[in-house]
């Protein structure tokens, strides 16, 4: 049964940080290729906090899994965290959508340019904005998916 | 429901708190150099950073008064309450911009406002390591001043 455990954390693990970095990959593709300092940052703290919202929701929907798993209903214990592991994916996508909103609101640069330019201003204030968001939500966003799931 | 209105409510301070931040430092920082180098950068980023931290420990007590008054039945002073701690933590993170000028100088001897003109990365890096610490250590302390202020039920035992 750990083993099992093992293995399914492993193999999600890969699938949802491989997924996001393909998701994200093509917005700082298109700024510049190949990547700078600056872009290099903001996507480095994209995908760690994507990791972060993964690792929040991971304990709870493990231990739903293996409930499902224990009542011999597999099929419907992979259904539910699946769904659960979708909106962590979608949450992610939100705040990193969000965070590019935060920057056009309170900055008046054009971002992908200075992105490419290097500028690491622009990169630091996205990525703290972005890990200050996951933090700040990620918790709640856990007890939104769990209470669905109850 | 009430995990909905959280995750908005958090979302709608969390931007208004990081704009207006970002806007309001951003402008003092203006006033106290001549251009933007890298010194300047890395004081900046270590100011929002600590924020950002305040804001983390701040939310939990938010989200603690949320859920607390949404059960009670006061989606009113649920905003109230969180609005009253979101502000709460945008004065303290405030002051503790200012505090940090203050302590900066008892640590270095020089005059900060030249050293930043001058790009001395050393004090930018000293004011932004003081800033985080100060975050990480008083952050959990507001966040549970904040928490005293929800009216629980005190137990029988």
């Amino acid at each position: 049964m750990e083993i099992l455990s093992v293995i399914a954390s492993l193999i999600i693990a890969v699938v949802f940080m491989f997924a996001s970095y393909f998701v994200y990959r093509n917005y700082f593709y298109a700024i510049i290729f190949p990547l700078n300092a600056a872009t290099r940052l903001f996507f480095v703290a994209v995908l760690f906090g994507s990791g972060v919202t993964l690792i929040n929701y991971h304990e709870a929907g493990m231990l739903f899994m293996k409930y499902f798993v224990e009542k011999k209903n597999i099929a419907t214990g992979i259904g539910i965290y699946s769904i659960g592991l979708a909106v962590c994916f979608a949450f992610n996508v939100l705040m990193f959508r969000t965070t590019l909103l935060v920057h056009k609101i309170s900055h008046f640069e054009n971002e992908k340019a200075e992105l490419a330019k290097g500028n690491f201003l622009i990169a630091g204030t996205h990525t703290i904005t972005f890990l200050v968001l996951i933090f700040t939500l990620s918790g709640p966003l856990i007890q939104l998916i769990l209470s669905l799931i109850q | 429901m009430k995990e909905f209105l959280n995750i908005l409510i958090l979302l709608l301070l969390g931007i208004t708190y990081l704009v207006s931040f970002t806007k309001v430092i951003s402008a003092h920082l203006n006033k106290l150099v001549s251009q933007r180098n890298n010194a300047i950068i890395a004081l900046y980023l270590s100011v929002i950073a600590s924020s950002g931290i305040v804001l983390i420990e701040v939310s939990k007590a938010i989200s603690d008064a949320i859920m607390f008054f949404y059960d009670a039945g006061g989606i009113g002073k649920s905003l109230l309450f969180s609005t009253l701690f979101f502000l709460g933590a945008w004065v303290y993170s405030f002051a503790q911009f200012h505090l940090s000028f203050l302590i900066v100088s008892f640590l270095t001897k020089e005059d900060e406002k030249s050293a930043l003109n001058n790009n001395h990365m050393e004090v930018a890096l000293l004011h932004g390591v003081v800033l985080v610490i100060l975050a990480f250590l008083v952050g959990p302390s507001l966040s549970a001043l904040a928490s005293s202020f929800i009216p629980y039920p005190e137990l029988p035992f």
